[in-house]
């Protein structure tokens, strides 16, 4: 678990101080997939990195499992790291070293005895097995992940911080990473915390989101809170960029009729409220646009839907869906 | 002539192997006393592992002045060291002296330049694993840089062997010695001729040696 309380990071800069995270505070249980979205610049890479101290906070609290990370000793932060892994944009392997000597630096640095039993576990986990004793330069970017990854679990960490760890690979290679990261997560039970620009990475591997902007925290949530009701248009820009988004030619058709975004979570995809509303107040719903998004196995409705009719009865379907915990939200035209 | 070839057979081998030995000896105590001021400098520049301004700018003073002089005064001018350590300042090892003085702050930047060129983030990653400052220095830092170091060792030696020909001008031994005292003092043309080519294959053979090496480390 960590716990994160009013953590600020200045940077003292030439034109003035640069206020790279601002009064962030966050709560990461045991076992959860946290990510943290936001542009280049937000301050998610700084925030990650002084949950390691690998940055000094300016001022805040940082706890990991019950021990205070900021304050801590030059040796006391070394235990701590011990008990974390960390996996990189850009790997930052060894070069000099094979997969299997990358894999046991942790192991050597924790003075852990039997190696070879837990270098060829932890090859098995990734599935490098014959790579044992290639090196990085002979490997693919979505292999050396798979080392940098079998790294930092070398030691049993209850935590794993993800550095844009998706960032530098192909879509083909996110996906089999993120699905890794994911198996990692659920049977090993290590809690994640990544950092990323990329959307689709937290719409498929995160259970809770913070969004970051301008080095503080504007939005907090389950994934799908975050993608159904948030309301910070930052928050709502990023869903945007994986959702379903309505052409301007589409928008001008029609200008008399209501054009409404509906979103649902869950436990409502599945149900025929929209048929039932239409059928009961006698009113025309053209779905323009969406469809149901799969959100780290968690459906989620999300439908651009233009409602032709009286008036009176579009308002009374509208309230009948938003009754039935769906969100209606009126699109301008 | 075969005078000539006499004398070539009777100076040329001892010479070349009292130059071997000066250079041997004086790159190994470079090496041995530089390494250390190179680790130094790398971790205690701006942004490095133990940044400390103070000691960063202390020994940088100290290497540039190092190398500021020409090797053919500082060997004059540390004549008293070298009786201190030697006992002597003649002969073929009490120039070892000088050419190790000479090649200390050479090294130390040629340690700090090779440390220099390791990817920063591979000592980030080592240093969110938990590892010392030393454990990244001897087990991050060095072998990441090895092919770079033995690059520099390569140039060290090379330059070594100039600067060894240079000590056989005041006393020293090697094939600077021969050169100077039959070659241009006596006039003997064909041996001066004779140790500079040998002065080229060795320096070739070197410099083939320490691409090869440097080659076969690295992962890169």
């Amino acid at each position: 678990m960590i716990v994160i309380e009013k953590v600020n990071k200045v940077y003292p800069g030439q034109e003035g101080k640069v206020q790279a995270v601002e009064d962030v505070s966050l709560h990461v249980e045991q076992g959860d997939i946290f990510g943290i979205i936001g542009s280049s610049g937000a301050g998610k890479s700084t925030l990650l990195r002084m949950m390691n101290r690998l940055e000094e906070p300016t001022s805040g609290h940082i706890y990991l499992d019950g021990s205070e990370v900021t304050g801590a000793s030059e040796t006391e932060l070394r235990t701590i790291r011990k008990k974390t892994g960390m996996i990189f944009q850009h790997f930052h392997l060894l070069n000099m070293k094979t997969v299997a000597e990358n894999i046991a630096f942790p192991l050597e640095l924790s003075k852990v005895a039997n190696k070879e039993a837990r270098i060829d576990e932890l090859l098995k986990l990734v599935e490098l097995e014959d790579k044992r004793d290639s090196y990085p330069a002979q490997l693919s970017g979505g292999q050396k992940q798979r080392v940098g990854i079998a790294r930092a679990l070398a030691t049993n960490p209850s935590v794993l911080f993800s550095d844009e760890a998706t960032s530098a690979l192909d879509p083909k290679t996110t996906q089999s990473i993120l699905a890794l990261l994911k198996k990692i997560n659920r049977e090993l039970g290590v809690t994640i915390v990544m950092i990323t620009h990329q959307m689709e990475v937290i719409k498929q591997l995160a259970n809770k989101v913070a969004v970051m902007d301008q080095g503080r925290i504007i939005e907090e949530g389950s994934l799908e809170e975050i993608f159904v009701q948030s309301t910070h248009p930052v928050t709502q820009e990023f869903v945007r960029q994986v959702g379903h988004d309505l052409p301007d030619f589409l928008l001008k058709e029609n200008p008399k009729n209501l054009l409404m975004r509906i979103s649902y979570q869950s436990d409502r995809v599945g149900q025929p409220v929209l048929s039932e509303a239409i059928r009961k107040f006698d009113v025309n719903a053209n779905i323009l646009l969406g469809g149901i998004d799969n959100l780290n196995d968690q459906l989620i409705g999300n439908l651009i839907v233009e409602f032709s009719g009286e008036p009176g009865n579009i308002h009374k379907a509208i309230l009948y869906l938003e009754a039935r915990g769906i969100i209606c939200e009126r699109i301008e035209r | 002539m075969d005078e000539t070839i006499a004398l070539m057979i009777e100076l040329l081998p001892q010479a070349t192997l009292e130059t071997f030995y000066m250079v041997f000896f004086s790159t190994l105590v470079a090496v041995i006393v530089a390494s250390p001021i190179g680790v130094m400098l790398i971790i205690s520049e701006e942004a490095g592992i133990r940044e400390n301004q103070t000691i960063y700018q202390f020994l940088s003073t100290i290497v540039n002045i190092g190398r500021s002089f020409p090797f053919s005064i500082l060997m004059v001018a540390i004549i008293p060291f070298t009786r201190l350590i030697a006992g002597t300042s003649l002969g073929t090892t009490a120039s070892i002296v000088p050419l190790s003085v000479a090649a200390i702050p050479f090294v130390a930047r040629v340690m700090e330049n090779s440390l220099k060129e390791v990817d920063q983030g591979i000592v980030e990653a080592a240093q969110a694993m938990g590892a010392t400052t030393w454990q990244i220095i001897y087990k991050v830092l060095i072998p990441e840089a090895l092919p770079g170091i033995v690059d520099g060792i390569t140039l060290t030696i090379i330059n070594l062997i100039g600067y060894s020909a240079m000590a056989g001008l005041i006393g020293g031994g090697g094939l600077g010695k021969i050169a100077d005292q039959y070659g241009y003092k006596r006039y003997n043309t064909p041996i001066m001729i004779a140790t500079i080519i040998l002065l080229i294959i060795l320096v070739q053979l070197i410099q083939w040696a320490g691409n090869r090496l440097a080659q076969k480390i690295n992962k890169k």
